[in-house]
């Protein structure tokens, strides 16, 4: 079995240097406060809920006594009961189900990787994983405001001649540690050093994307309410796919006239922090805490692919191989999901090969997006190997500096930072933030594919090869570990090929 | 010297080369030509324009009985071919709904053999082509579209009769092969097609004698 499910891009922390500011205008309209809890069923609660959440408080490499599992064909019900029999028979067991994955909760069994090959030699069984968790990593480099340097990299204003940031009929579900979609304030109770006290937190939506373009999207991981970024990651990868555009206001976004699925599969400290609190727990949550669930991730790529998604952005990753990851890739782009996935950002910490990127080379129609900064050297962070298939932006503070990192609006953390000593965080305020990693490589991907599917491209597959085919080739010549095929050429790609030139 | 220098030193020196015959002075006749022209680079051309068959028409000057059979023929064609830029993935064409538009112009320069000249009979002959292929489409940028003149070998064969003292009709089928333009970009490189000539038919209509 594989060890410790590793981060993946950057996150949260690595926003940095706040150069613009926006308050939305409808922010902090109070909710009551409902002194019984959230306003919303919080997941990270209950048996298997707090067992997530102690894991991303921990870090742990995945989720004690918690599997996914998938069945051979042609097993009935009561052969697959008697598969799990085999950890049933150590205690009690609770299952639900993901698609065709079947996720077992199984408390007596805290280690999921023997309960994993245990249950794999069950003759029912065609795999068993433990529930790995995916977390975000965080890059160091400075802040500033900049030009977006990397939107010239991939020559969109040229394609933005010819596709006018796309169509409102194609939706980019960015799975990611949400993007928020309401303006309001809800009481969460909260540590504040000394006690447990109800505190009313306000949540924003992002000023630079119309509301008309960001649909509902759903939560996995953290509770049945609104989508809310408490992290900042998602908001940040969604700009680069489409924020708004010649608006006067913030940055660009590739494909600005898409629209929005935002799906929430990752949470960040606070998450963690409120789910604590609701489960009457004092203390501080470790301000580096978080992560996505190899399960929540499962569950909302077939969200996205269900619900009319047709480009998803998996700006996350970890180093164990998961078969639940796989089978997902595979029936997204089944139903012709383009998926653009960040290849990760540990080049100097081993360079692990990180999934779900390591599975593109499999799938025709998910890309393993590597970065590169504004000199168009490879990003020194960013992961290689045989795997890589594409490069974008990502932004490199060690070339240009400040200036070369990839500057969005999102979140501002600045009024969540707990190593400020912030106990009572607001998620109301936006500003420019500029960062780097893989994380804001993949975006420009999935931008550029969502302009593909505006202009008629509907098969992965074909998206897939159009960005292979016209990229601009750079390192070795043809393919390389470094660069994939090279680095994209939105124009190029959107005008696509005469007989001889 | 340039494409055009050539065929007109050739062009020169073919008529200086003209000997009045004892039997029979030479003729001399300008025909129009049209008919279809069969594009070797077959799977390019269909990919990005929906065919590879244009239509095909000109015109040009025959000098005929040089010396016994001998002859020499110039002629201008030109066909165009409309179609939207794409890609190419497994040999399946993906259209992106950009305007793209083709144009070729042989200039064909050859000599040859006529049997039973003067009268209803066949002819063969070989040349040099002078092709000049253009490539146009929306967005383009500086240096996108295509200008170039490329020089290939040519044969041609045709069967005409006099159908008056003035007027003769035939058919004829050229060959004409021009490398360098296409192979090395667009979809003529994925479908590994470096040729831009092909055969052509057409009727021909020629007043002279």
């Amino acid at each position: 079995m594989h060890a410790a499910v590793r981060p993946i891009p950057s996150i949260g922390a690595a926003l940095l240097g706040a150069v613009l500011w926006f308050s939305s205008p409808s922010a902090q309209r109070a909710q009551p406060a409902t002194p019984d809890g959230p306003a919303y069923p919080l997941l990270l609660a209950g048996e298997e809920g707090t067992a997530v959440l102690a894991a991303l408080s921990d870090r742990h490499a995945y989720v004690p006594g918690q599997l996914l599992v998938k069945f051979r064909d042609g097993f009935a019900s009561a052969d697959q009961a008697r598969a799990l029999s085999v950890l049933r028979a150590s205690g009690r067991t609770s299952t639900r189900w993901i698609g065709d994955t079947l996720l077992v909760h199984a408390a007596a069994e805290p280690n999921a990787e023997i309960a994993a090959a245990i249950l794999a030699r069950q003759p029912e069984i065609a795999w068993a994983q433990p529930n790995y968790i995916l977390k975000t990593s965080v890059t160091p480099n400075d802040t500033a405001y900049s030009r977006q340097w990397n939107l010239n990299l991939i020559n969109m204003p040229a394609a933005w001649d010819i596709s006018r940031g796309g169509s409102s009929s194609v939706i980019v579900a960015v799975v990611d540690t949400g993007i928020t979609t309401v303006s309001t304030s809800f009481p969460f109770t909260l540590w504040n050093g000394t006690s447990l006290t109800s505190v009313n937190i306000p949540y924003g939506t992002n000023p630079d994307i119309s509301p008309s373009r960001v649909l509902e999207g759903r939560d996995f991981i953290f509770w049945n309410g609104p989508v809310l970024d408490m992290v900042g990651h998602g908001s940040h990868v969604a700009g680069t796919v489409l924020q708004e555009t010649n608006n006067t206001l913030g940055f660009a976004g590739v494909a600005y006239a898409s629209r929005l699925m935002p799906v929430k599969v990752c949470v960040g400290s606070w998450e963690l922090q409120i789910a604590r609190g609701a489960l009457n727990q004092p203390g501080f949550v470790d301000p580096d805490a978080g992560g996505c669930t190899t399960s929540a991730l499962v569950n909302g790529i077939r969200y996205a692919a269900d619900n009319g998604a047709k480009v998803i952005n998996l700006s996350l990753g970890g180093p164990g191989q998961s078969p639940a990851l796989l089978d997902a890739l595979r029936y997204a782009v089944g139903r012709g999901v383009f998926v653009a996935m960040a290849v990760g950002n540990e080049f100097d910490e081993g360079n692990p090969v990180e999934y779900p990127a390591g599975y593109g080379p499999e799938i025709e129609g998910a890309m393993a997006v590597a970065a590169v900064g504004r000199s168009r050297r490879r990003s020194y962070y960013s992961n290689t190997g045989a795997h890589v298939e594409i490069a974008a932006p990502g932004g490199d503070f060690r070339d240009g500096g400040a200036d070369g990192v990839v500057f969005q609006v999102t979140v501002d953390t600045r009024d969540s930072d707990p190593r400020a000593g912030i106990t009572a965080p607001r998620f109301d305020r936006y500003a420019g933030f500029g960062t780097q990693g893989t994380s804001m490589a993949a975006p420009h991907i999935a931008g550029v594919a969502a302009l593909l599917v505006a202009q008629g491209i509907t098969s992965p597959a074909a998206i897939e090869a159009a960005l292979k085919q016209l990229a601009t080739d750079l390192g070795s010549p043809g393919r390389d570990d470094d660069f994939g095929h090279g680095l994209v050429d939105a124009r190029a790609v959107l005008r696509g090929l005469g007989v001889a030139r | 010297m340039s494409a055009r220098g050539v065929l007109l030193s050739c062009l020169v020196c073919l008529l200086l080369s003209v000997k009045p015959a004892v039997a029979q002075a030479p003729g001399i006749s300008g025909y129009f030509t049209g008919g279809v022209t069969f594009l070797e680079a077959a799977e390019s051309f269909d990919a990005v324009a929906g065919t590879s068959q244009p239509m095909t028409l000109g015109g040009g000057a025959h000098v005929s009985r040089i010396w016994h059979g001998v002859f020499a023929d110039l002629a201008i064609t030109r066909s165009s071919l409309d179609g939207e830029r794409v890609f190419v993935s497994n040999g399946n064409v993906f259209r992106l709904g950009i305007p793209w538009e083709a144009r070729m112009q042989p200039i064909d320069l050859a000599a040859g053999w006529r049997f039973r000249a003067g009268a209803a009979g066949p002819y063969v002959g070989a040349g040099v082509t002078f092709m000049k292929y253009t490539e146009e489409s929306d967005f383009a940028q500086s240096g996108d579209n295509v200008d170039v003149r490329k020089a290939g070998p040519l044969v041609l064969a045709g069967f005409d009769v006099p159908v008056g003292p003035w007027v003769r009709v035939g058919v004829e089928a050229r060959y004409r092969r021009v490398s360098g333009v296409l192979g090395d970009a667009g979809v003529s490189k994925a479908f590994n097609e470096d040729q831009l000539g092909g055969a052509s038919t057409a009727v021909r209509v020629s007043v002279g004698r």
